[in-house]
């Protein structure tokens, strides 16, 4: 083993008015006033925002609380096929379905709902449905309730949550990846599953509802 | 037996098979829709063409309409056999709804298996699709998607050939071709919801599933229907503790392929008026508690008015190794043999397809145990001497009259929240099929085991265990029974047709308990009678 070399490093010597440390302390103050005073005046751009008052535009792609999309009759377009439910990792998507009035559309969710807690906001409940019936594309990122019930979100609230209305505008999707198609609100893409219009005159009855569902031997 | 090559496979396959079952027979799946084992060939789906060599060169066939015969070389995998089933499937897709998100049968659908092996995975087509009737109310377990189907006609085939009833009918021709009952006829026989099961696609589904789970979430278990003393093979789908649907197993000694709506709908038994806790005269308390009452009354009875004041009923609805508990218990204590099981209420419409009149799974069970099944042996022995009653699952509303008109106290041990549960002294609750490992003997001597597919919710615990927690403190040297087998190396040493068997060992088709000899003198009768 080598013997160690020990290297003796002069330090620099501290000069007068460094030795009294008052110019020091005053030159660091006057950094921090420059940004309060321009803090305060708004003379340069600011990166804080005066949350609450004044809410954060998430950039697009953001996944925020989620919302159910509606049909143009104000009804769920989701037709509880289970997808998200089946994907979600966190399992907390919770899903009953019924019969719809409408045979073409046939099911609906009779419950949806969303354990916020329990939700990693990964996205995927997105990404696999067929219908384009859930998003996550609200901007909502502050999930607060006075009780953990609260926090299950259920179909009815789900179904009020709005998009968020513009998306921030320095936000550019992430390179290397296109943005989806059908993603920003308003638009669908030609792949979701909805049924297409029909004519009216079928030769066979639809069958009846509710009270005919009930197997006669039960 | 012919000698066949399919794929280079050389092998002797039995004569009068067809392409599909010699080639299933050495692990090569020829897909198909149209053909079903129990069905008769109709040959119109056209997904079974195969490349058959002939005197005039390569030839396509289709596999379920080609009986094997001694030299056929056939191939299964060529770029032609696959270019073939590519455009049968497109063919089938053409007017397909696509509506797998709100269909049933998605996840165990034969559209969607194949169309990921052997689909276009385009569409070519410019035209609109033909529309069709979509949630046609057919009958009362089925619901019919007229879009959706691929017109294989397996369901007129079954209505046809297995029930005899003839209520479905191809109409119209061409691409209007659909599906339809007669008109004024509903599919309503015993054995509808067969259709549901043999239907590839989702054009008929459950409706009494229809929307309830998805099928990915479900587990089966191998089990055996409760609905009567045939005792079809049945799978259990579950998720988790609950039961949502019984589907057929294959078995050819007893359902084969079909199952009866009665039993189909059995399942909600499992989940209907359960007796969820033990009762001390209708009032809930522990199961400890009640265990230690129960063991009580026992030890009184039988201490102060001695052995002819306890009598025990089974019950054909229990299975083998609770009902054998009771008795050899019984027995230890009490000398001898006071156990009945009598059948009161449950009987029922048979048939001379599958449906029996006795609606209890275990009858030929009890005689093997030579357990009195007669109602007039127990009623005569039910007289004031009987101080205690322990009723084995046996609640019907006969027993609970004939039980009040004595003095004798109940104990009861039972799984439903019968009004004889809710009266009884001390009430304990006991696993139904889906929650223990049990054995049941169906009117054919056949010996045939269920599975547990889940642990009960409640504090239900097997009958055998709970009996053999009653008598305990009445043993001199109680004996420890952990698990089924330790039932069973007790009973296989006391009744001669179950010598060689072990619990475990019985395989999931069952085994025949009738001697042989007759079985197979009743087989040649049989086979004389067609």
């Amino acid at each position: 083993m080598k013997p160690v070399k020990i290297k003796k490093v002069q330090r620099e010597e501290l000069n007068f008015w460094e030795k009294t440390y008052l110019v020091p302390i005053f030159q660091g103050m006057s950094v921090t006033a420059k940004h309060f005073v321009a803090n305060l005046t708004g003379s340069i751009d600011k990166v804080n925002v005066d949350y609450p008052e004044e809410q954060k535009v998430m950039p697009k792609g953001y996944r925020g609380k989620h919302r159910l999309t509606q049909r143009d009759d104000g009804t769920v377009k989701c037709v509880a096929c289970m997808m998200c439910a089946t994907v979600c990792p966190a399992n907390c998507i919770h899903i009953e379905a019924e019969e719809h009035e409408n045979p073409e559309i046939e099911k609906r969710p009779k419950i949806f709902d969303i354990d916020l807690l329990r939700c990693v906001y990964c996205g995927y409940c997105v990404e696999a449905c067929p219908c384009d019936a859930i998003r996550m594309d609200s901007g909502i990122y502050t999930i607060f309730a006075p009780k953990r019930e609260d926090f299950v979100i259920h179909k009815d609230q789900l179904l009020q949550i709005k998009p968020q209305s513009e998306f921030a505008a320095d936000a550019r999707p992430k390179q290397g990846m296109p943005a989806l198609p059908g993603h920003s609100a308003g638009t669908s893409s030609p792949q979701i599953f909805s049924p297409p219009a029909r004519a009216e005159n079928r030769d066979t009855e639809p069958m009846k509802q509710d009270s005919s569902l009930a197997p006669s031997k039960d | 037996m012919p000698l066949i090559k399919i794929d280079d496979i050389e092998f002797e396959a039995p004569a009068g098979q067809n392409l599909i079952q010699a080639a299933a027979s050495v692990g090569i799946e020829i897909p198909h829709y149209c053909y079903h084992p129990g069905l008769s060939v109709s040959g119109n789906c056209r997904m079974c063409l195969v490349e058959v060599k002939g005197p005039r060169g390569t030839m396509a066939q289709i596999a379920c309409n080609t009986p094997v015969a001694d030299g056929l070389e056939v191939q299964t995998q060529t770029p032609t056999v696959k270019k073939m089933r590519q455009g049968v499937m497109e063919f089938l897709l053409l007017n397909h709804p696509i509506d797998c998100p709100i269909c049933d049968q998605a996840g165990e659908c034969g559209l969607q298996d194949y169309y990921m092996q052997y689909g276009l995975y385009s569409n070519r087509s410019t035209v609109p699709k033909v529309e069709k009737a979509k949630v046609v109310d057919v009958g009362p377990l089925v619901v019919l998607d007229q879009e959706r189907c691929i017109l294989c006609s397996r369901c007129v085939r079954f209505c046809g050939e297995v029930t005899k009833t003839h209520e479905l009918v191809l109409s119209q021709r061409g691409e209007k071709t659909r599906i339809e009952t007669f008109p004024g006829k509903e599919l309503n026989n015993p054995y509808s919801g067969n259709v549901v099961d043999i239907c590839p696609v989702g054009a008929l589904t459950s409706k009494d599933f229809r929307f309830k789970k998805r099928v990915w979430f479900l587990k089966s278990t191998n089990s055996v229907c409760m609905g009567c003393s045939r005792g079809c093979n049945i799978s259990i789908d579950h998720e988790k503790t609950r039961t949502y649907r019984y589907r057929p197993r294959f078995n050819a000694d007893v359902n084969q392929w079909w199952l009866c709506d009665e039993g189909r709908l059995s399942y909600k038994q499992l989940h209907h008026n359960r007796l969820d806790s033990a009762l001390l005269k209708g009032q809930p308390t522990s199961l400890e508690e009640a265990v230690k009452t129960a063991s009580k009354l026992l030890q009184d009875a039988f201490q102060q008015h001695g052995r002819e004041a306890i009598v025990a009923i089974g019950s054909s609805t229990a299975s083998l190794e609770d009902n054998f508990m009771l008795k050899h218990l019984l027995l230890q204590v009490n000398g001898p043999e006071t156990v009945y099981g009598p059948n009161y209420d449950r009987w029922g419409e048979a048939d001379n397809l599958l449906r029996l009149a006795d609606k209890t799974p275990n009858t030929a069970g009890l005689k093997l145990l030579e357990i009195d099944t007669s109602a007039d042996a127990l009623e005569q022995n039910l007289n004031s001497q009987v101080k205690l009653v322990i009723s084995l699952d046996n609640d019907a509303e006969a027993l609970r009259k004939l039980l009040s008109s004595t003095q004798a106290k109940v104990v009861f041990l039972g799984s439903q929240a019968s009004p004889l549960a809710l009266g009884a002294d001390v009430a304990l609750p006991i696993t139904m099929h889906a929650e223990h490992y049990a054995s049941y003997v169906n009117a054919e001597q056949r010996l045939q085991k269920v599975s547990q597919a889940y642990f009960p919710t409640s504090e239900a615990r097997p009958g055998w265990k709970l009996i053999s927690e009653v008598f305990k403190p009445l043993l001199s040297a109680p004996p420890l029974y952990a698990d089924v087998e330790d039932v069973w190396s007790i009973l296989r040493s006391k009744y001669a047709p179950l010598a060689n068997l072990t619990y475990y060992e019985i395989p999931d088709e069952g085994v025949s308990l009738a001697p042989k000899e007759e079985a197979e003198k009743e087989a040649v009768i049989a086979a004389h009678e067609s």
